[in-house]
């Protein structure tokens, strides 16, 4: 992949123009990421509410019908259930791996098996977490497995 | 309409396993019937597999232990009752239920690991892309 940058001052908003000779599944994907770099997720109580951008997010949970996000070092309350969360992310990296979790993929250092045939996942700021057996099979279709 | 593949998938493979185990064990011509019984048997053993797989979820069993205890008691409640009662594949002896009992052992053991390498392999395909991945981050200097 060849990356040009190139200044001009006369330019007032930033223009990305992707020149491939096919829209295949990994362009796509370069995409939607692209498209959600600046991606923010609602954050916080309705006094206190502040904006995240959802690239950093570690992982959300659902804990008693209440949605946190993980960030590396701070949890904050997020607005969105989490099959919205599910629904809306999807395309950044974000998957489902239990029912009450969905983790950033892009965040993961390292997998291990256990000896009940689910995964259990490392993140890059050590917390581990498990991909439950029912997730399983979505889990390696996100890696092409 | 996954679940009902995920059955008849696992139905026409144990079947066809059986089948063919039995027509290496039995000198004689197998009868239809028996093939039909088998079917029977095996579709049996699917579905409450299949029970077993959503009780597992719906209660979050973790215990490896009482998963094997689960599973095993799916074949069991199929074979010695239906297999060996009332289809009468084998004598219902003592003999018979211990050799059975040690066959299913032995085979779900073999499969248990068998289903375990194959996770291992999953692991090390997945981390070496995720290493691929980080190093090019790292390369490039982007943060996701």
């Amino acid at each position: 992949m060849i990356l040009n940058v190139k200044e001009d001052a006369e330019c007032r908003e930033i223009e990305i123009t992707i020149r491939c000779a096919e829209l295949t599944e990994s362009v796509q994907k370069l995409v939607d990421r692209i498209q959600n770099l600046d991606a923010f997720c609602e954050c916080g109580t309705e006094e206190n509410l502040m904006k995240a951008n959802i690239l950093d997010a570690y992982y959300f949970e659902s804990v008693e019908n209440r949605t946190f996000v993980y960030f590396e070092k701070q949890v904050h309350e997020c607005r969105l259930k989490l099959y919205e969360v599910e629904e809306k992310y999807e395309k950044l990296g974000f998957l489902r791996i239990s029912k009450n979790t969905i983790v950033n993929m892009y965040k993961i250092e390292k997998v291990k098996p256990m000896l009940n045939h689910k995964f259990m996942l490392v993140l890059l700021n050590g917390e581990k977490m498990i991909v439950n057996r029912h997730y399983v099979p979505s889990f390696k279709e996100k890696f092409n497995i | 309409m996954k679940k009902v593949l995920g059955v008849l998938n696992l139905t026409f493979m144990s079947f066809g396993m059986v089948l063919l185990l039995s027509s290496f064990l039995f000198s004689k011509a197998i009868a239809l019937e028996f093939v039909y019984q088998l079917l029977f048997c095996t579709f049996l053993i699917s579905v409450l597999m299949e029970l077993t797989n959503q009780l597992e979820r719906k209660f979050q069993i973790d215990s490896l232990f009482l998963l094997a205890v689960l599973k095993l008691f799916d074949i069991c409640i199929v074979v010695f009752p239906l297999g060996m009662g009332a289809f009468q594949f084998l004598p219902l002896t003592v003999g018979n239920v211990i050799c059975v009992l040690a066959i299913i052992l032995v085979v779900y053991t073999i499969g248990f690991f068998m289903l375990l390498i194959d996770d291992v392999n999953t692991a090390c395909r997945i981390n070496e892309k995720i290493h691929r991945f980080h190093e090019h981050c790292k390369k490039k200097h982007i943060s996701y």
